[in-house]
């Protein structure tokens, strides 16, 4: 089996909380936000994980560390047989061009005084990429690659609606020629229609390319469309990974069933209910056992001291919950 | 004779820019029957908020009514004096946003806003606490006694959207208008807001205008359905009808947009971006995106007609808009 691309292993990143002056003087321990506790997975080249949960599960957390935006507190992240986690910055550098990022918000993340094709000349410019004289043909192929017109690079940032930003932002993600491309919810922020579209071009991108993708969503729907494998998070966690026919047809952990169940579908739908109560625990104060079981209609004494770690029911289909049946 | 319900009639309600007046709502007749929840749905800009907003008395300055009416109970609200309106608001239409935060007040406790819905008789402060508690259970909050003496920020977006769905029980109106009371929501708290908010009106029997951007929601929450772009209604009809078949090319769209986790189907996007509501003119404002658009449809205003029993269509080709999730709706592009 070829080396994956992207391997992660026990990745953990918590927030320190600030603290009042009174705890300082008391010595009272610092206490601290469990964003991503444990998390390992393996992503092979070409393929899409979809990395899906609620707000605050540790998911665009995640992400960040993969592209070494945060450092991670422990684990380790190999890109390509190297341990970013390890490397420090001159030394990410070349890694930086191969890993690109697109954000939810294509508002803020695109500079408004400068014109789309500054912008791409820039990024070309910064990394190296072509001559000079042969940058400006880049950035017309880059803006058609992305459903743009060549003439669109004069224009700001504030004369493209919603989804074409969303484009631009994704041409700037490309224009290094990367590998491996994060999309941190990015198409949340779009109606309906628009991000259909936005969908379909990453798509196919992601076929013309052979990009790596890591597809980050709180919507399930999205994910499926997109995704070859579903990695499901709950509180810092992963507690359901599969390939995402294998996930969407026999989805084995409560909190996916549950997530599964409260999706309202424009068609009828046709899978058993699981309804959960109350909301997620937070994530300073997480409960013992497993995190889940506050919520899980399934819990049994064990789940209330004892961690269910990943275990694989099925090829390639792995659960953390005691309770989840082969 | 005094009409039932909720009428809205032709409402239009114009906002003067320094671009030219944007009409956002353009024309919008629709009723609501006693106990019948009906959603408005359509995508940012296409004046669903606003057409609410302004059934409730609630537009912002500059945004105002220019022409149509309003009638509750056979009354006109688009006259209506300030105080007058505030007592309707009351126990006639209540309203609630996405934001939870935004309507209650950030420095009162729970139990004095929801206190303060209950009507205004004059029960004994334990009799009163004891109604709070009774409502707070009743919306699903389930420690609601530690709950009284806390304050909005103290809850998280689930629970304030429950301690106002507790004070629109107090109130028990006749309508209520609910702008996106879910979407700021994560999905399974959503579902357990939606299955409140079903039950509440069930109970209360009360109207239900849900306003929503949503067609999952739509389809779990709501018997009939208004499907508005750039500021009309384009489509009208009992909510199976419309996923069965809709009948208007945009409706059609916006159903291909929406994926779903049981079948991984290509999704067939609606081209192009929403028009320019300033300047919009009289022909059909769906045509520039539409895949079965001819001349015709830009001749002039195109009416809402009746295509079936209870479904109208806000198109000349009705009759040809296929089934949902036809393929091949419309070709891709930006």
């Amino acid at each position: 089996m070829p080396e994956p691309l992207l391997r992660v292993r026990n990745l953990a990143k918590s927030f320190p909380l600030p603290r009042s002056p009174l705890d300082a003087v008391r010595r009272c321990p610092c206490e601290a936000v469990h964003a991503v506790d444990g998390v390992s997975f393996d992503v092979a080249r070409g393929r899409t994980l979809g990395l899906v949960g609620e707000s605050g599960c540790g998911k665009s957390t995640l992400g960040r560390c993969l592209l070494r935006l945060y450092r991670p507190d422990a684990g380790e992240v190999w890109f390509d047989g190297v341990d970013l986690v390890r490397l420090e910055e001159p030394d990410l550098r070349p890694y930086r061009k191969r890993m690109q990022v697109v954000l939810q918000d294509p508002y803020s993340s695109l500079d408004p005084r400068q014109t789309v094709g500054s912008a791409l000349l820039e990024v070309l410019g910064v990394h190296g990429i072509g001559s000079p004289a042969d940058r400006p043909e880049r950035v017309a192929r880059l803006l058609t690659q992305v459903g743009l017109r060549p003439p669109d690079a004069r224009k700001y940032p504030g004369e493209f609606s919603g989804g074409q930003r969303q484009r631009v932002s994704i041409a700037r993600a490309l224009a290094v020629g990367p590998e491996l491309l994060v999309a941190d919810e990015p198409v949340s922020a779009l109606d309906v229609s628009i991000q259909a579209q936005i969908l379909d071009l990453l798509l196919e991108l992601r076929r013309s390319l052979g990009l790596t993708m890591i597809f980050i969503s709180h919507d399930l729907r999205v994910v499926r469309y997109l995704s070859d494998d579903v990695a499901v998070m709950y509180l810092g966690k992963v507690v359901e990974h599969a390939p995402a026919p294998e996930l969407f047809a026999r989805p084995r952990h409560p909190y996916t069933l549950a997530l599964l169940s409260a999706i309202p579908e424009v068609d009828e739908p046709v899978r058993p209910t699981v309804e959960i109560l109350g909301e997620p625990s937070s994530a300073v104060h997480v409960p013992p056992g497993c995190r889940f079981h506050p919520r899980c209609p399934w819990k049994v004494e064990r789940c209330l001291h004892e961690v269910p770690q990943l275990r694989e029911v099925a090829p390639g289909h792995r659960v953390a919950c005691h309770e989840a049946r082969a | 004779m005094t009409e039932p319900g909720l009428v809205v009639d032709g409402l239009t309600v114009e906002i003067p820019t320094s671009r030219g007046v944007v009409r956002a709502v353009r024309g919008v007749t629709l009723s609501v029957a006693p106990g019948e929840a009906m959603a408005l749905v359509g995508e940012s800009g296409s004046g669903k908020s606003m057409t609410c907003r302004a059934i409730v008395g609630l537009l912002h300055p500059p945004a105002r009514i220019t022409a149509g009416a309003v009638r509750f109970q056979g009354r006109d609200l688009a006259g209506l004096s300030e105080p007058e309106f505030e007592r309707i608001r009351g126990t006639g239409i209540a309203m609630v946003f996405q934001d939870p935060m935004s309507a209650l007040n950030p420095v009162l406790t729970i139990e004095r806003q929801v206190a303060e819905a209950l009507p205004a008789a004059s029960s004994p402060p334990r009799e009163r606490r004891r109604q709070v508690v009774a409502l707070l259970r009743q919306v699903g909050i389930a420690d609601a006694e530690r709950r009284l003496r806390a304050y909005p920020h103290q809850l998280s977006g689930g629970q304030r959207q429950r301690v106002m769905l507790a004070i629109v029980l107090a109130r028990r109106p006749a309508v209520l208008l609910a702008d996106e009371p879910t979407t700021a929501l994560d999905v399974t708290i959503q579902a357990q807001i939606l299955k409140e908010l079903r039950r509440l009106q069930a109970q209360l029997a009360m109207s239900l205008v849900l306003v929503t951007h949503d067609l999952g929601v739509v389809r779990q929450t709501v018997q009939r359905v208004a499907v508005m772009y750039a500021g009309q209604v384009v489509e009208l009809a009992p909510t199976a009808a419309l996923f069965a078949r809709p009948r208007h090319p945009y409706t059609a769209g916006l159903i291909n947009s929406v994926p779903s986790v049981d079948r991984r189907a290509a999704l067939a996007p609606i081209p192009g971006t929403p028009p320019d509501p300033v300047g919009l003119g009289d022909g059909c404002a769906f045509a520039p995106r539409c895949p079965i658009a001819s001349a015709e449809c830009l001749r002039g205003e195109i009416p809402l007609r009746a295509v079936a029993d209870g479904h109208w269509s806000r198109c000349l080709k009705a009759h040809v808009v296929g089934g949902a999730r036809v393929a091949g709706t419309a070709a891709q592009g930006s």
